[in-house]
């Protein structure tokens, strides 16, 4: 089948990278790491890990020391722009912190636009308007909502924004770090319903990076386990959480908090 | 024993509500009043463009003359009249003010943002060079500039301006690296937002706040410092009126003719004043809702 080659081709992966900052210690050990189109994979390991350096180099923010990151099965050249529009339209950041992650000085509706703007989309004012109505409403926030300033809305509304202007370039991709971490329990599940609906009906690929099961559990078909800058175990989400085979797995699953028993 | 610990809110009912309330209240006294008296010397020296009482050089009014219907502020020991003078001087003062804060803003945003964005050597150099300049006297460095270029009112400018640009580079680096932490700017960069566009965009909007106030309060300072210069004879050289050139001149008269030397000190702190009084309240005007990055 001629389709197969471009299901197979990863969107994005880390082929054997390796990562200090500085001079400083070696924080990525040979990582390789793949993301099928539309797969969802969570990256789970403990604070300091590496799984936030690794989502850097994967959104082009740094360089490996060695290896190399590949976008569509070809490694990234910074001075090919249009490759790099390319790249950048595809791939898409969500981050942890809702507070951080929006300019307090900018309408809401500008801060979705930017994307749009920046990398050189289609379209004038007018179309720009109606994509980020459209935006907006993907992710169930009125459509006034662009008039106003990040500190008229909530943690969690604040999220839904950041990835409503995740989703403007329409990317293949989204990486998401800890993406729920700083939100309230209640508003957690909304966050995580609306990744899925993303996923499920849109086909966006997601890494996910957090150091709580639960979330990947649910998110996630497959998943990674990063422990001291090594991959120490890969495979489908349900299989590692039955049955794991590295015993930082076991300890990683072990110290999942449980309802006590009623 | 039991110690009860009373809340602020126990304790006084009330004082939630006059706290939520009071800022409220002072933000547009103080605004009104630093723009009433702020506004009235602008007008002045703008005015002063237009028309003037008398010629500046007219010395025909009689020597040290009390106000009068003709010389609402009287006149000097040379017979000229004050209030036209005062009028001038108002002009200067602004002038300074403006072309200071100018200097300041421009080269300290400057300077401030390539210090934030660039490397680390650049930085560290930068920050030295700030650090030594914080730490040269005002005045010291406008007599050097006044050496190199001869007294005049753009040396002084000059002079006020760097020494304003600094202390304005120092607060945008430290603002701008802040911001420049956020996700937001990551955000806007994995968006494919140029450099320059980054920075009109997101950190200019965000370190601007913080520079109101400091610029607002440097021009004050830029008039305190231009009579200063100009007291010591290294402003701007007669027959150019400054308020501290004239109060240098009442100075040996000022038990025949008090009002030469009352009148450009009130005025001097009616603008020190006002623009402090309007930069309290210009914060608040700019950060009504607490947007700014803390």
């Amino acid at each position: 089948m001629t389709h197969d080659h471009d299901l197979a081709t990863p969107v994005l992966a880390a082929r054997n990278v390796r990562f200090s900052y500085g001079r400083g210690a070696e924080v990525l050990h040979d990582v390789s790491l793949a993301l099928a189109p539309g797969e969802t994979v969570g990256l789970v390991g403990e604070s300091g890990a590496g799984k936030t350096s690794l989502l850097r180099l994967l959104l082009g923010l740094g360089s490996p020391t060695s290896g190399e990151i590949l976008f569509e099965g070809r490694p990234l050249d910074r001075r090919d722009t249009r490759r790099l529009l390319a790249y950048r339209r595809a791939v898409q950041p969500v981050y942890q912190d809702p507070f951080s992650s929006l300019d307090p000085r900018m309408r809401v509706g500008d801060s979705i636009a930017e994307p749009l703007r920046s990398l050189r989309l289609p379209g004038g004012p007018a179309r720009r308007a109606a994509r980020v109505a459209e935006l907006l409403e993907a992710v169930d926030l009125p459509a006034d909502a662009g008039e106003r300033f990040p500190d008229a809305f909530s943690g969690g509304q604040r999220q839904r924004i950041a990835i409503a202007r995740a989703l403007a370039p329409e990317p293949r991709v989204i990486l998401a770090d800890e993406p729920v971490s700083a939100l309230d329990t209640s508003v957690r599940m909304q966050v995580i319903e609306l990744f899925q609906r993303l996923a499920r009906e849109r086909g966006i690929g997601m890494l996910l990076v957090s150091h709580d099961l639960t979330i990947v559990s649910a998110l996630c078909r497959r998943m990674a386990v990063l422990e001291g800058g090594r991959l120490v175990e890969e495979g489908n989400t349900r299989g590692v959480l039955t049955d794991p085979r590295h015993p930082y797995t076991r300890r990683l699953l072990a110290s999942v908090p449980r309802l006590p028993a009623l | 024993m039991s110690v009860t610990v009373l809340t602020e809110a126990e304790r006084n009912p009330r004082s939630r509500d006059t706290r939520s309330r009071r800022p409220r209240r002072r933000t547009s006294v103080n605004l009104l009043v630093g723009g009433v008296l702020f506004g009235i010397i602008a007008v002045v020296a703008i005015l002063s463009l237009v028309a003037l009482p008398f010629e500046p050089s007219d010395t025909t009014g009689g020597r040290l003359q009390p106000p009068s219907p003709e010389h609402w502020a009287g006149t000097d020991r040379l017979g000229r009249d004050l209030f036209t003078q005062l009028m001038i001087g108002a002009r200067l003062a602004m002038l300074t003010g403006v072309g200071a804060v100018a200097i300041a803003a421009v080269l300290g945003v400057l300077v401030g943002l390539v210090a934030a964005m660039a490397g680390r050597w650049i930085d560290d150099a930068l920050s030295s060079l700030l650090d030594i300049a914080i730490a040269f006297p005002t005045l010291l460095l406008a007599m050097l500039v006044v050496a190199w270029r001869g007294a005049s009112l753009e040396s002084a400018i000059l002079a006020i301006g760097l020494a304003g640009s600094a202390v304005i580079a120092r607060l945008t680096r430290v603002t701008a690296t802040r911001v420049l932490a956020q996700d937001f700017v990551t955000a806007s960069r994995t968006s494919g937002t140029g450099t320059l566009r980054l920075i009109r965009l997101h950190v200019l909007p965000n370190v601007w706040p913080t520079l109101i106030v400091p610029l607002a309060l440097q021009f004050g300072g830029a008039v305190v410092a231009e009579a200063s210069l100009s007291y010591v004879g290294l402003g701007s050289p007669p027959p150019n009126a400054s308020w501290g050139r004239m109060l240098q001149e009442a100075q040996s008269t000022v038990l025949v003719a008090p009002t030469a030397a009352i009148l450009p000190g009130l005025l001097l702190v009616a603008t020190i004043i006002g623009i402090n009084l309007l930069a309290d309240g210009l914060r608040d005007v700019a950060d009504p809702t607490g947007r700014t990055l803390r």
